[in-house]
């Protein structure tokens, strides 16, 4: 099962989380057009390979995290809190990791 | 025992590692025989002379006793009777105990006389892929076929009494998970342990040592098991170190995690008082060694399935581990040097040996050794057929290349036929996490490719091709080593170890032996399924050339042994059959588990009323004593109603409901969620939050508030409070008090980090009554101190502290039973006393507890939405609730509520219904339409929500959506439910029937 | 019938007093049970929620009040002379666990040494079971309750960690008394009949004891 290194609590299986989708989409502001609130809402990417995504560690501290997953081989690629630039440490060519 | 133990006629007088002093007696198919303690039942059957086993899956052909571990194909036993039956029962991997039972298979009326043989004479209908083609016409003939199909098909049968046993599931965590206790196993934990690592070492046996079992070698001088019980003692001692039995590892999952199953008991009569049957380990490794051996390739030539063929490794292993002579005249058919310890042993035991090798005259010790003991060895030959019915008893050999055979045959007498044509390594758990098999032709064997493996794994010993013992025991040290250092540790200090490893010739790859003139020509592939060589054929010239596809269309490695005796020689054969290489052809992909787990083993503690946990109220033990009856909602348990004597559920919620309409009642509330939300804005966070406003509410009020999701649609209610300044305390419905909170944190912590708002989930730690009917203002202020009850010291909506029973409580003036009411809030540690300080004053008012059926009667006469109206396609003006969805702010579903779709006028809206009748159910989901007859899906024009029988109006009644409901009042529509074929006239009512003016809620009528 | 017994308060109940009964049960070993469970009742529970802005203000003001200074990393805990317990469970979370039942003097008392600083003091000492279970078989039972790495290395006492327990949700502290490892059990109060069958029914393979 997948394991995530909860940035407070440290790693925990998954089964103490729970998903919160897309983390890299941004909530549109209130003057934001009908389509842009629908895209927010309904049109999400499919990537194949690293994802930004959101999870609530529910078990353990309450926080929502950010977790870079890879969704082809479940490789969880990095882990931090909501105030953490993820991002770069998808694109970081050091880091470790299987390739798919 | 009253009567002696019969004999073991084929146990040699001396040898073996079990217990010659602790005689077992068992039964298999009712007849009783003997063994030792340390026996397999497999071992005790062999012992006692029995070698007919079973009867094969399609064609019903005697089988035999064919290995001596997990990849066993053919012996597959019922062991026990009763509650504990199990079926396709390795008897290899069967420990015998005293009183054991056990039953062969699929076969009728006996395993000798088996009346379904005949399905041998229809083979050539039966091959590949028979079932696509047959039983295909007529079409209708299908479920008379299908009846006869089921009877036949399948081996064994399970019980359908409940399982007895208790299972248990344990989590684990562990440095370096050694997986395989033989010399490359134990080299590796020792290496690990030595160093101080966490680890754990697991083996499927109840004794460890792998093939030092049975291979009669010595390591510095000693023999090889003491050298494996030395360091197995000294791993004991370690308390860093857990070494488990009986254990197998039958997957690896992601995040380097393995599933072990533990058998803790089925090798006793039954588990001891409160222990476990089996015990399943989920381990979190950071390190894994996977030392899980070769299994042996069995060779494929005509007749190969009958009683007396076996691996030749099983034979061996029965001789020396058991003390069992398995034949009296065998012969050896091998292509590989390792098979010759076979022939020697065989000798040792007395019986008479003839080796038959393809490969020519090579220049390695093996065959001169052989030769020296008296045993006559053929080289350049292979067996062509066999003879024998129910056991073999002649073996034809002809020199031969295996292709092209030369000359005529040459009989030879035999009742045992051990084979072996090369090793596979066991690389299931490391396939399991992306390893890829590659084939090296010169081991004539897969070995693992761990690129592409996802687990942090190692493979060490014959399972990684290192086939030598010295090999494996330093390859096993180094990985143990290496794996320690990685997590921190210190290297320990190396060891060396003195081994004879004699030289080998290398293996001949012979994938099946062509069939002679005038000879049988089936030759089996995999045994349990009945797959033969010529179904590999078949499936290829029907154009089922892909590996994958083969194994489907021939159902070649799809048996519960997963193929293990048959995968390698099956896709050689199709690599033969495309004339392509093995490695073109490629393998197909191992699943977990590598052989059965038992769903006792998987489901652990959580069964039956473990299955989820319960959640039980404050109150919940007063409830049980009143009688109550209890419904589950969610993972709460809630009284669903009080029966008093003679009174069943209708009775009793009509009552119910009567006497708190007529007087007061009190219903346990308390399971609803509660939210308590501090911080300079949580004003600003509540307004952002729900549809309707939450700036305005003032200190000491309660406010019913909607909250949608983001697409509009309404996802819960409740009534939040302010306590204080920056203090609210906001409750939820019950099914979605965990979900809520969840959101809450989601928009506190990842929408708007900028509001200064802290969420404290208190649910447990109020116990919440909820007062009701025209008499609750008197019962209460009787009950509860400093509180003005009066409509201006209390008004509707309002909150204020007071003690009940000297116990602070907060009384929340709200309703939703639609009487005048109340909600009590005291700490849960009183919620008992609390309960029972307010029967004592509404006593003199016949004050009634009432249920979850009451409730729900009352809400609905009183037109209040739940979850049947709030089911996830509800917008708030679909509920009659449009004012509630502010236009002056923003909050979450604002938006997407504007869509059109959204406003349609036409879409159903809420309505109350009463049937024409008066006395007609309204079920619930039935659809409206105007004309039940002609109706089509077209024509549907709402729903039924929700209904119940109202005491209050004397009639069924319901609340429903329907297209421009609101002006539809007084109309007549057709409440229909095709399912059952009934359909209801209803007239369109106002949602509201029980006090439309609010007055009895508002405390405008004055009630004695 | 009101509950006389002497570990509560008048008129408070447990909500495990159906389910617990004092005595030895299960397998018998040589040894003796090897599981001691009890429940620890007459607490006062706690949870402090600071603003991460204000935090190096709610330190003192717990320190102030309980004894020690909140410790700053979640899965930490430090434990006052008096036997307080301050674990934090969270960023910026505590839950002060002491032995005496007074939770409106403490929560005043934080309210007050908090003076402006935004911080949530919540009351939780009803909502929640607390139940402490030791022995030479404690490890076990809870590798059987809870997927989390409770070894010694990994969870040195005191510590904590909020974390799935019989799954369901709840905070797992450890400490070391008299050489013993001990662990205390804390989940929401409704859980507390199943938390009990669980544990009960994990031990008695190895024999437990109940003690009051």
């Amino acid at each position: 099962m997948i394991r995530l290194d909860c940035p407070h609590c440290g790693p925990r299986d998954q089964t103490e989380f729970n998903y919160g989708g897309d983390g890299r989409i941004e909530r549109p502001g209130d003057d934001a057009s009908l389509t842009a609130w629908n895209d927010f809402v309904y049109t999400r990417d499919n990537p194949r390979g690293p994802h930004v995504e959101l999870w609530q560690h529910t078990a353990g501290c309450r926080q929502w995290i950010k977790v870079a997953r890879d969704t082809l081989t479940h490789e969880i690629i990095a882990v931090g809190t909501m105030g953490d630039d993820i991002e770069a440490k998808i694109a970081d060519p050091d880091r470790g990791g299987v390739e798919a | 025992m009253s009567k002696p133990c019969p004999i073991n006629d084929h146990r040699l007088p001396t040898g073996g590692l079990i217990d010659r002093q602790r005689q077992k007696s068992f039964v298999f198919d009712g007849r009783r025989y003997c063994g030792y303690e340390g026996d397999t039942l497999a071992s005790a059957l062999l012992a006692n002379g029995v070698h007919l086993a079973g009867r094969s899956f399609k064609y019903h052909r005697p089988r035999g006793i064919f290995s001596d571990g997990p990849e066993e194909p053919n012996a597959l036993v019922e062991m026990r009777i009763g509650a504990r039956r199990e079926p396709n029962t390795r008897a290899t991997m069967v420990e015998l105990y005293d009183g054991l039972i056990a039953n062969s298979q699929n076969r009728f009326p006996a395993l000798s006389f088996d009346l379904q043989a005949v399905n041998q004479w229809l083979s050539p209908g039966l091959v590949a892929g028979f079932y696509y083609k047959t039983f295909m016409w007529p079409k209708k003939g299908w479920m008379f076929y299908e009846h006869i199909i089921r009877h036949a098909a399948g081996l064994g049968t399970a019980t359908l009494e409940p399982d007895p046993d208790l299972y248990e599931k344990v989590h684990a965590h562990c440095d370096v998970l050694v997986i395989g206790g033989g010399p490359a196993g134990i080299a590796a934990a020792l290496a690990a342990g030595r160093a101080g690592a966490r680890v754990m070492l697991c083996d499927e046996r109840p004794d460890l040592g792998g093939t030092l079992r049975y291979e009669e070698r010595e390591i510095d001088g000693k023999p090889a098991l003491d050298w494996a019980g030395g360091h197995l003692a000294e791993l004991a001692g370690m308390p860093d170190v857990t070494v488990l039995r009986r254990t197998t590892a039958f997957g690896t999952y992601d995040g380097n995690t393995v599933g072990l199953v533990e058998r803790v008991s089925d090798h006793l009569p039954t588990p001891a008082p409160f222990q476990v049957r089996q015990r399943m380990w989920t381990v979190r490794a950071k390190k894994i060694v996977l030392a899980t051996g070769a299994i042996e390739r069995p060779l494929v030539f005509p007749n190969n399935d009958k009683p007396g063929v076996m691996l030749a490794s099983a034979v061996r292993s029965y001789i020396r581990q058991y003390g069992v002579k398995p034949g009296e005249r065998a012969v050896l058919f091998a292509t590989n040097d390792d098979a010759y310890r076979t022939a020697l042993a065989l000798n040792e035991a007395g019986a008479g040996v003839t080796v038959v090798d393809p490969r020519g005259e090579h220049g390695t010790a093996w065959p001169e050794r052989v030769r020296d003991a008296g045993i006559e060895v053929l080289t350049g030959h292979v067996i062509t057929s066999l003879k024998g019915r129910l056991r073999v008893k002649e073996v034809l050999a002809m020199e031969s290349d295996g292709r092209g055979h030369k000359g005529s045959p040459r009989p030879i007498a035999a009742d045992l036929v051990a084979v072996s044509g090369g090793w596979a390594p066991t690389l299931h758990l490391a396939t399991h996490a992306g390893a890829k098999a590659t084939w090296d032709e010169e081991r004539g064997s897969f070995v693992p490719d761990m690129t592409k493996c996802r687990a942090d794994m190692t493979v060490v010993g014959s399972a990684n091709g290192t086939n030598t013992l010295s090999g494996a025991i330093e390859e096993g040290f180094a990985t143990g080593a290496a794996a320690a250092k990685a997590v921190g540790k210190s290297a320990p200090d190396p060891i060396s170890v003195e081994v004879d490893d004699p030289a080998e010739a290398p293996v001949r790859s012979l994938w099946k032996v062509e069939p002679a003139q005038g000879q049988p020509s089936k030759s089996f592939v995999d045994l349990q399924n009945d797959a033969t060589a010529k179904d590999i054929e078949i499936a290829n010239r029907e154009g089922y050339i892909s590996v994958e596809h083969m194994k489907r269309y021939t159902t070649l490695g799809m048996a519960t042994d997963q193929g293990k005796t048959a995968n390698v020689n099956g896709l050689a054969l199709l690599a033969e059959a495309r004339g392509q290489s093995i490695p073109d052809v490629g393998t197909t992909t191992f699943r977990p588990p590598y052989t059965p787990v038992t769903l006792g083993a998987m489901v652990g503690r959580h069964t039956a009323k473990h299955y989820k946990p319960i959640r039980r109220t404050p109150m919940h033990d007063w409830h049980t004593d009143a009688g109550a009856v209890f419904v589950e909602a969610g993972l709460w348990l809630r009284p669903q109603y009080y029966p008093r004597p003679g009174e069943d559920v209708h009775a009793a919620m009509r009552r119910e409901v009567k006497m708190t309409r007529n007087g007061v009642g009190l219903c346990d509330v308390s399971t609803l969620g509660k939210i308590d939300i501090q911080g300079p804005d949580a004003a600003e966070f509540l307004n952002r939050t729900y549809s309707n406003g939450f700036k305005t509410l003032a200190v000491g009020k309660a406010r019913y508030g909607l909250m949608l999701r983001e697409d509009g649609i309404v996802y819960d209610d409740g009534t939040t409070s302010r306590l204080g300044e920056n203090h609210y305390l906001m409750t939820t419905t019950t099914g979605h008090a965990v979900e809520v909170m969840g959101l809450l944190e989601y928009y506190a912590q990842v929408l708007w980090p900028e509001l200064d708002v802290q969420l404290t989930s208190v649910t447990d730690h109020w116990a919440a009554i909820a007062v009701a009917g025209p008499k609750s203002r008197t019962v209460l202020a009787d009950a509860i101190a400093g509180i003005d009850f009066s409509n201006q010291g209390l008004p509707f909506m309002g909150v204020a502290d007071g003690t009940l029973d000297g116990v602070p409580a907060r009384v929340f003036r709200i309703s939703f039973s639609g009487d005048l009411a109340y909600e009590i809030q005291v700490p849960a540690d009183h919620g008992h006393q609390a309960w029972k300080a307010l029967m004592a004053a509404g006593e003199a008012h016949d004050i009634c507890p009432y249920g979850m059926e009451a409730l729900n009667i009352m809400r609905i006469e009183k037109g209040f939405v739940t979850h049947a109206e709030i089911d996830g396609r509800t917008t708030p003006g679909d509920l009659g609730l449009d004012k509630m969805a502010s236009r002056k702010k923003s909050y979450i579903g604002r938006f997407l509520l504007e869509r059109e779709a959204l406003k349609d006028p036409d879409r159903p809206t809420l309505i109350g219904l009463r049937p024409v009748d008066g006395k007609a159910t309204i079920r619930a989901g039935s659809i409206l339409v105007r004309d039940p007859v002609t109706a089509g899906p077209d024509d549907m024009e709402g729903h039924v929500t929700s209904q119940c029988y109202s005491p209050t109006f004397g009639e069924p009644i319901a609340l429903a959506l329907l297209k421009n409901g609101p002006n539809r009042i007084g109309e007549t529509i057709w409440a229909t439910f095709p399912l059952y074929n009934v359909s209801v006239q209803c007239e369109i009512t106002p949602t509201v029937r029980f006090d439309p003016d609010g007055s009895k809620v508002k405390g405008e009528t004055t009630d004695a | 019938m009101p509950d006389n017994s002497p570990k509560t308060l008048p008129g408070r109940r447990s909500a495990l007093a159906s389910h617990l009964r004092p005595g030895v049960f299960g397998a018998q070993c040589e040894r003796g049970p090897l599981v001691t469970l009890s429940e620890r009742t007459g607490l006062t529970l706690v949870q402090v929620t600071a603003r991460a802005a204000d935090k190096r203000k709610a330190g003192p003001a717990i320190k102030k009040v309980t004894g020690v200074s909140p410790p700053p990393k979640t899965g930490e805990t430090r434990i006052a002379d008096d036997g307080t317990a301050v674990h934090c469970i969270g960023p910026e979370r505590w839950l002060i666990v002491a032995e005496t039942a007074a939770p409106d003097a403490m929560t005043a008392a934080l309210r007050e040494a908090l003076g402006n600083t935004t911080a949530a003091v919540v009351d939780l000492s009803s909502g929640r079971a607390v139940v402490r279970i030791s022995g030479p078989k404690a490890a076990a039972v809870m590798m059987a309750a809870t997927p989390i790495d409770l070894h010694p290395d990994v969870l040195p006492a005191p510590a904590c960690a909020h974390t799935l327990i019989a799954q369901a949700a709840g905070l797992i502290a450890v400490f070391e008394e008299a050489e013993e490892r001990i662990f205390e059990l804390h989940l929401q109060r409704s859980y507390a009949g199943h938390l009990w069958e669980f544990l009960t029914e994990t031990a008695a393979q190895y024999g437990y004891s109940v003690t009051d």
